[in-house]
């Protein structure tokens, strides 16, 4: 019941707070945590939970944001635009997405990093232009308006993670993620469960993409289909735990932090810090940053459950 | 010489030797016998030193050796024939042997053990530049033994070399195995499932139940032992 | 016929370069089953030491590899210790996507670091050889393509009479093929596994001074990485001897694809033919079936 009003609480507050503290660079700080937490989870879903590490997250993101750019500049109002590009993405990959999973473990990794160049290089020849916003669609551009879509989708998508958590979806996902093989054996189909997997997290990071074209004024088109939105949302879910609830929202917030506290600097600090800060999670938290508080809380169990692994 | 005291060994959760004790004299031919799953393979993976034993002491000529890396176990003169061969099949037999005579003290005499496992097996000779996975399963386990005896063991532990060859060929092996602990001196702990054949050729013998140690005596009392026949020796 | 002829001999110069790119990497993920997916970095790494030795040193970039070869040894070897040792323990898949984590983060670490230490811009060392070229029967070869022929071709043959002729050497083919076993014959499988370690990002020198001849900056890790991912698959899985085909292939492919696609897909062909053998060949072309 306290978690509960906690959570009701912490929600409230993110509505009002950009009513009250009229700011514009909380509000960037807030749509970016939305947007990293969204992409992050969209990753988790396929790599924490089903244990399938894709290095190519930015052609579904890239997708995503393609599709809504067109159309909202096209005339669509964003919200038509929004589900579009997450339908985009998602036919994009029963396309090349699905037929990855005939490559098993580090391959379905480095395959899909292998796509996620192929996607970025047609991109940059196709469309080598800026995208700029039309004078029409400036009207419609509002950050708060693009918050509060970020907002609704980051908070849509962490409750679907944490039903698929609780589900017996979510256990067989992890079955495939513990022992591929095992799973094969006791009759769970693994390629059902890798696909629908990969459904659930690339329509979540088409919204991301959505999002993210919205919210950007101008930009290269192939920006979003760079490596680094493959690579961020790994680190995110990494740190924050991957395979979690939390995790992903954690980790968006310190990269959010860590980004903007080095932006000054010279170079990307915030990507050294974060390469730094991800091999040690690797190495010494495999629950991530979450894992933490677990520790503290419970120290013995956690330990006990460690000496197993 | 090998002296195994109160051992028990864990993976995980699952206890798999219960109280190992058994000793090994020098000069012996030493079976240890048992079903599948009775914790044999264990035990010479302990000895071996990739197994860690939780609880218990064995010592090699009065030196521990549970408390050291594999390759230690290796220079103190125990020397390891896997079971399922584990060769390695890319490479050819004559570096088979050489990898098996890779320690310190084994180099130097290396051209010697050449010579004397190849009089052993005279198969190998004549394909010293044949790839290990190419040869058939009794030649893999002949050279299985060269490559193990090439590290000038005092002790060789040989695991279920009966396994998939055929009766002809597994009695000739064992033949060699007798020659090899009788005329060099090579003290042999032998780990079988076939039981009457590892007993008929061992001058004592274990046998192992469920991860504990049930019985012990020279090989033609366990033989005759009224348990030992209607256990392990009731068919055939 | 001669144009022909041109784009095939660039290709079998890109090729050697992929060859000497993918050697280090294949050698760690044969013995260890670590993906090191730094491999890409530390050749860039290996290109700006090059560099500054050539600077400060008025050295040759050849002659630099006396330096630069050692000088990446030790990282090899402070690399294992502090990092990659730890894993040895694990189980296999464990072990695979740790590594692959684990050197990720290096990659990230050292593009960005170098890039706030020398900034992204382009660089190249400049000798007196380069753009020379020789002419034969209308075919232009650069000086540096045949010396990165060359240069391939003994290393790789080095590397290969070292696994072969050497005591160490064939330690290491055997922990490669049976790590367990390996122990059983009293070889020191840490020991062996740190020097393999060490030996593949020593290697990464080789690449490093013929990238170090061409323009390079920070970024152009992740290209090589997914250069020696390509050649790796291809060439077989921790098959060293088709390293150099590998190499090759990809090579010959992308200049082919520039003569029938168009410069601008250069690099989609090469990964297109990755991602088709990942799916149906994951052996590699020159592997055997497992």
């Amino acid at each position: 019941m306290k978690s509960k009003l906690g959570i009701a609480g912490f929600l409230l507050l993110m509505i009002i707070a950009p009513l009250l503290v009229r700011s514009e660079y909380l509000l960037n700080l807030l749509i970016l945590v939305c947007l990293y937490a969204t992409l992050s989870h969209s990753w988790n879903i396929l790599g924490g939970y089903c244990g399938q590490i894709s290095l190519g997250h930015a052609t579904f993101f890239g997708a995503g944001a393609l599709t809504f750019r067109y159309l909202w500049l096209g005339g669509v109002s964003y919200y038509l635009a929004l589900p579009a590009g997450a339908l985009a993405s998602l036919i994009l990959a029963s396309a090349i997405g699905f037929p990855s999973f005939k490559m098993k473990g580090h391959y379905f990794s480095i395959g899909t990093l292998a796509l996620a160049m192929i996607a970025l290089i047609t991109v940059q020849n196709l469309l080598p232009g800026v995208s700029f916003i039309t004078e029409a669609c400036l009207k419609e551009y509002s950050l708060l308006t693009i918050y509060y879509l970020a907002f609704g989708v980051g908070v849509l998508t962490v409750v679907a993670v944490y039903a698929l958590s609780r589900s017996k979806l979510g256990l067989a996902l992890v079955s495939v993620r513990e022992d591929e093989d095992a799973a094969e054996a006791i009759g769970i189909n693994t390629f059902k469960y890798k696909v629908v997997a990969m459904s659930i997290s690339t329509v979540i990071a088409g919204f991301a993409g959505g999002i993210f074209a919205f919210y950007c004024g101008t930009y290269y088109h192939y920006a979003p289909f760079e490596l680094g939105w493959s690579f961020d949302p790994l680190l995110i879910a990494f740190i924050g735990g991957a395979g979690t609830v939390v995790g992903p929202v954690v980790g968006a917030v310190v990269f959010v932090l860590l980004k903007e506290l080095f932006a000054a600097s010279l170079g990307q600090v915030n990507v050294l810090i974060f390469g730094i800060v991800f091999i040690i999670t690797v190495l010494f938290l495999p629950k991530g940053l979450v894992g933490i508080a677990g520790i503290i809380r419970k120290p013995k169990k956690t330990s006990a459950v460690a000496q197993e692994r | 010489m090998l002296e195994v005291k109160d051992v028990d060994v864990t993976y995980g959760d699952i206890q798999a030797l219960w109280g190992v004790s058994f000793n090994v004299r020098k000069g012996e031919m030493v079976a240890l016998v048992g079903s599948n799953g009775a914790g044999k393979s264990t035990v010479l993976r302990t000895l071996s030193g990739v197994q860690k034993p939780r609880k218990g002491t064995i010592t090699v000529e009065g030196i521990r050796s549970d408390t050291v890396e594999p390759h230690k176990v290796v220079e103190l003169g125990v020397s390891l024939v896997p079971e399922g061969r584990r060769l390695f099949r890319d490479m050819t037999i004559l570096e088979n042997l050489e990898l098996g005579g890779y320690i310190g003290r084994a180099r130097r005499v290396k051209a010697e053990h050449l010579e004397w496992v190849f009089q052993m097996f005279p198969v190998l000779k004549q394909r010293t530049h044949q790839l290990a996975g190419t040869l058939s399963g009794g030649e893999q386990q002949m050279l299985a033994i060269a490559r193990g005896l090439m590290s000038d063991p005092k002790l060789l532990l040989v695991d279920e070399l009966s396994l998939g060859l055929a009766p002809i060929i597994v009695k000739n092996i064992y033949n060699t195995l007798k020659e090899i602990n009788k005329s060099r001196n090579v003290t042999i702990l032998v780990v079988e499932q076939n039981v009457r054949l590892a007993l008929e050729v061992g001058d004592r013998g274990y046998v192992i139940e469920n991860g504990r140690i049930t019985m012990e005596g020279s090989g033609k009392e366990l033989l005759a032992s009224e348990a030992i026949k209607s256990a392990y020796l009731a068919v055939g | 016929m001669a144009a022909l002829l041109q784009i095939l001999s660039y290709g079998v110069f890109s090729g050697a370069l992929y060859g000497l790119v993918a050697l280090g990497l294949s050698l760690v993920f044969g013995v260890m089953n670590y993906l090191n997916v730094a491999h890409g970095a530390l050749i860039m790494l290996a290109s700006y030491t090059v560099l500054w030795t050539c600077y400060y040193l008025r050295f040759d970039p050849f002659l630099s590899l006396i330096l630069v070869v050692p000088v990446f040894f030790v990282i090899g070897w402070v690399l294992f210790l502090g990092l990659f040792q730890r894993l040895l323990a694990l189980p296999e898949t464990e072990k695979l996507k740790n590594s692959l984590l684990i050197s990720f983060g290096i990659l990230l670490i050292c593009s960005n670091g170098a890039t706030m230490l020398w900034t992204a811009d382009e660089r190249a060392v400049a000798t007196s050889y380069t753009g020379k070229v020789i002419d034969l029967l209308g075919v232009r070869l650069p000086y540096i393509g045949l010396a990165t022929v060359l240069l391939a071709i003994i290393v790789v043959l080095g590397v290969h009479l070292f696994l072969t002729r050497t005591y160490f050497g064939k330690a290491i083919r055997g922990v490669s093929q049976d790590y367990e076993a390996a122990s059983w014959m009293g070889i020191n499988t840490r020991r062996v596994c740190l020097a393999s370690f060490a030996i593949g990002v020593a290697l990464a020198g080789f690449p490093g001074v013929v990238i170090a001849l061409q323009t390079f900056n920070p970024i152009v890790s992740f290209d090589l990485t997914n250069k020696a991912l390509i050649v790796l698959i291809l060439a077989g899985v921790g098959s060293l001897r088709g390293v150099l085909f590998g190499g090759l292939l990809l090579g010959v492919v992308e200049a082919a694809s520039v003569f029938f696609v168009g410069v601008a897909y250069r690099e989609v062909v090469g990964l297109l033919l990755f991602v088709l053998v990942l799916m149906f060949r994951p052996q590699g072309l020159g592997g055997r079936k497992a």
